[in-house]
């Protein structure tokens, strides 16, 4: 393995992590803005971002920078838009194949680069039709959220679980704030964002990217310093559990319980979830589902960023308060120590598993170095956390079982007809 | 054994193809620098593979739809315990998927990849059900049942495949019915499995961190050689018409969803290939996303970002579709099909389909960097027809302008066509 990581400050304000394996045949760069997320703006920066790809000084409109991309052996060029606790992040991203690999020689990365910086530094002002076509899009993929029922109730979910804090909001804002979006607004909010957020840039791949991440520094030297804002914020449990449900025209139920954490310890933390039910043999998958067939799928996760678990669930609607007392029990379980070394021993190996993978692909690495900064692990290689997570004790995960705290129970019911 | 070296003329790529004594025929492709092992044991048995015979019985039997998927479930309980406990051991991402065409068993691993070897090729040729754990699937796999008609994305368009296919399988969700499991038992598992589990039925592929040698030395010591039952399996005739030009189904969804087919008449082995490549870059020459189509779509606000098309076949079905959201998914046919009559009528531009092929070249170039894909290339290549992983990426080159006018009207046609509709009361 011959990987390369380096991470400099450009500005105060500004980072850029490069990662190089010459195993890979792309290139890759995510420029990512982050804001707290605030329901003011959060519609604003992504109407923002999306339409800053589309007014480019050269390439405008989709139907040009696609050509533009397709030309470049179908490069890719866009922006998205997510949360990752308590912020907003705006990622522009851009990949393309090695030059090595053009057929007539052309300079692919660094000419995909210079028109991404173009988008987002020196855009034209934002086209009337796409401003209103892109607000339209925005208002449909909030409404669409239903479509997925999964996450629809885990975004439901996190309105209860987080209420009062900026995690509890969607980074799309809601249908009313984009309906309300005006040209003007959603200029000053992009100004805003190139003026004031914090910017976490990588690049990835397969290497020979120098005059490409030259670009990348100057300009965001150019832009000069800006403040940082922390991603980890975590929540305060309720005094009392919440209990809340929805109801929708659909077969099966949809259960979301979120705990709250004070356990800083992000291994243990992290590995109980996984012992719990975040692998097929865990308690969870083998107790809740394939012993007593209470549910379709189970799984845990940790939000790390906010100090919460989550457990989302598919259940027959018959089974809902069966599966509620199991799940419970599982946790009850463990709480008990009443797990063998084994599965203790087993958890980690595939843990380790998931993060080893992580170096096969330049996305997740560049993925993988962000978040870890975002946790305040700068620079921990995967490597570096799975040895971490290694020497996490038994004890460890009692206590981190024993140390969360039921917060939100949330159901999204089945129904026969409309809410 | 026989041995063959198949390498990407273009890259320099390269996998080694054995067929091993056992009859089992074996894909290895070393990728040095990488730290995973990706491996798919698979057999030519899908959703479709409802009819059949070998050369023991006299005539062809049907079974009831979706006991490919069934079976999938089944093989992961052993005897005395489920497969994901024995992966466990290893720290192996282990998983199983049934598609139209292919019932594949997998693992991904960063370490002890000959252990996860083991374990695969072991417990796909064991299989063990008794009628108590039968019974006890038809619950689960229900469950998945009912968890996928609630997906609106899933439901246009397999309701789509069911008006534009009259007879062929394909027209049936993979995992069946809640009825047509019903039917399942124990004994019809087991002919089954007899059927298709055999391994001159079956191909390994593993690509990543992995050894030729050691993959050929396991395979010797676990697989268990079997006589070539002489399978054979049938299809219905399908003709080229549609049953419904339209269909529609009301489930809550934000905007409206709409899938448009185009059936294509079906092929074979290589020209699968070439009828493929030519279909995705007339799909892009005439509606993807750099297209004078989509420009007057989306300014029209017709369609949003979640437009896109895709080329869609296997063995006996071969559909080109166009889905998304619109407020107008009538209008948007309505479009589509006067584009394409203009293309007819006017022809192609040779500079936009030459930048066409190169950004499917890029992408091709792109999917060799991953070893999952790279595993998944070779799987599909070989269960189309025992086809080079790389026969795409060389036939790309091949494929004229030319190629494209002729084939325009079996690629595109409106009169085999049919729409599916998802929308909210």
């Amino acid at each position: 393995m011959s990987i390369k990581v380096t991470r400099e400050e450009i500005a105060k304000g500004a980072g850029l992590t490069c990662i190089t394996d010459e195993k890979f045949k792309t290139n890759s760069a995510v420029i990512r803005f982050v804001l707290p997320l605030d329901e003011r703006y959060a519609s604003a920066n992504a109407l923002a971002a999306q339409l800053l790809i589309l007014s480019h000084k050269k390439y405008t409109g989709l139907t040009a920078i696609t050509d533009f991309t397709n030309k470049l052996y179908g490069a890719s060029i866009g922006a998205s838009n997510f949360k990752v606790g308590d912020n907003q992040v705006i990622a522009f991203t851009a990949n393309a194949i090695r030059d090595e690999y053009a057929l007539d020689g052309e300079k692919l990365f660094y000419e995909l680069i210079k028109v991404l910086l173009e988008c987002i530094f020196e855009p034209l002002e934002f086209d009337d039709k796409y401003f209103d076509l892109k607000k339209r899009e925005l208002i449909d993929s909030i409404e669409s959220e239903i479509n997925e029922k999964r996450s629809y109730a885990i975004s439901n979910a996190n309105k209860y679980a987080f209420k009062d804090e900026p995690y509890s909001l969607s980074p799309n804002g809601t249908k009313q704030s984009a309906e309300a979006l005006t040209k003007k607004q959603v200029t000053e909010v992009y100004k805003n964002l190139l003026q004031n957020a914090s910017v976490e840039a990588s690049l990835s791949g397969g290497g020979d990217f120098e005059s490409a991440k030259s670009l990348i520094v100057d300009a965001l030297k150019r832009r000069g310093e800006a403040p940082t804002y922390p991603f980890v914020s975590l929540s305060p449990a309720k005094a009392e559990v919440v209990k809340a449900e929805d109801s929708c025209e659909m077969n099966q139920l949809k259960m979301v319980m979120l705990f709250k954490t004070d356990y800083k310890n992000d291994s243990a933390n992290g590995l109980f979830a996984a012992l719990l039910g975040g692998t097929p043999f865990s308690k969870l998958f083998m107790n809740v589902r394939e012993k007593l067939s209470l549910c379709y799928y189970c799984v845990s996760r940790m939000i790390y960023e906010k100090g919460a678990m989550m457990i989302d669930s598919g259940i027959d609607s018959g089974n809902l308060t069966a599966a509620y007392d199991e799940i419970l029990n599982q946790i009850e379980e463990i709480k008990k120590g009443n797990f063998t070394d084994d599965e203790l021993y087993n958890t980690k190996l595939a843990m380790r598993g998931s993060m080893k993978t992580v170096y096969d692909s330049a996305s997740e690495l560049a993925a993988w170095y962000f978040t870890r900064h975002a946790r305040g692990k700068t620079n921990q290689s995967p490597d570096e956390a799975q040895e971490e997570m290694f020497a996490v004790t038994r004890d460890q995960i009692i206590e981190a079982a024993k140390s969360i705290k039921l917060d939100t129970v949330y159901t999204l019911k089945t129904s026969g007809g409309d809410k | 054994m026989q041995e063959e070296i198949i390498t990407n003329k273009i890259t320099g790529d390269s996998y080694k193809k054995f067929h091993h004594p056992s009859g089992l025929d074996v894909l290895v492709w070393e990728m040095p620098g990488f730290s995973t092992t990706s491996a798919l044991f698979a057999t030519k048995y899908g959703s479709i593979n409802t009819r059949f015979k070998t050369k023991n019985d006299a005539d062809f039997i049907d079974v009831p739809d979706g006991i490919a998927h069934f079976l999938e479930h089944k093989l992961f309980e052993n005897e005395d315990c489920d497969v994901f406990e024995l992966y466990a051991k290893t720290g192996a991402n282990a998983n199983a998927y049934t598609t139209f065409d292919h019932t594949a068993y997998l693992f991904d691993c960063s370490e002890n990849y000959a252990d996860s070897l083991r374990i695969l090729l072991d417990f796909v040729q064991k299989p063990y059900f008794t009628q108590a754990t039968v019974d006890k699937e038809q619950g689960i796999i229900g469950q998945e049942i009912k968890m996928c008609e609630d997906s609106p994305q899933r439901q246009v368009l397999f309701n789509l495949l069911k008006t534009l296919y009259k007879k062929h399988p394909v027209r049936i969700d993979i995992a069946g019915t809640v009825e047509s499991i019903a039917k399942i038992d124990a004994d019809l598992l087991y002919r089954c499995y007899r059927t298709f589990y055999n391994l001159h039925n079956m191909v390994l592929v593993i690509a990543g961190s992995c050894d030729a040698d050691e993959v050929i030395k396991i395979c010797d010591e676990v697989l268990i050689p079997v006589e070539d039952i002489g399978l054979e399996t049938d299809f219905p005739v399908e003709p080229m018409e549609v049953s419904e030009k339209y269909i529609e189904q009301i489930m809550p969804v934000g905007l409206t969803l709409f899938e448009i087919g185009f059936k294509v008449p079906a092929c074979k082995g290589e020209e699968i290939v070439k009828t493929e490549l030519e279909s995705a870059i007339l799909l892009q020459l005439i509606m993807g996303s750099g297209s004078p189509l989509y420009k007057e779509l989306f300014d029209e606000g017709l369609i949003n970002s979640q437009f896109s098309s895709e080329v869609f076949f296997g063995e006996g079905f071969f559909t080109n579709l166009v889905g998304g959201e619109s407020s107008d998914p009538l209008e948007v046919q309505r479009r589509i099909y006067r584009e394409i009559e203009r293309y007819k009528a006017e022809g192609f531009d040779e500079k936009k389909f030459k930048i066409i092929k190169n950004s499917m070249y890029g992408s091709m170039i792109k999917n060799l960097e991953n070893v999952e894909s790279c595993a998944s290339t070779m799987l599909s290549a070989y269960i189309l027809g025992d086809l080079s992983a790389f026969a795409p990426i060389e036939t790309l080159s091949q494929v004229t302008l030319e190629d494209l006018q002729n084939d325009l009207d079996k690629l595109l046609n409106i009169d085999s066509s049919a729409i599916s509709v998802v929308k909210a009361k």
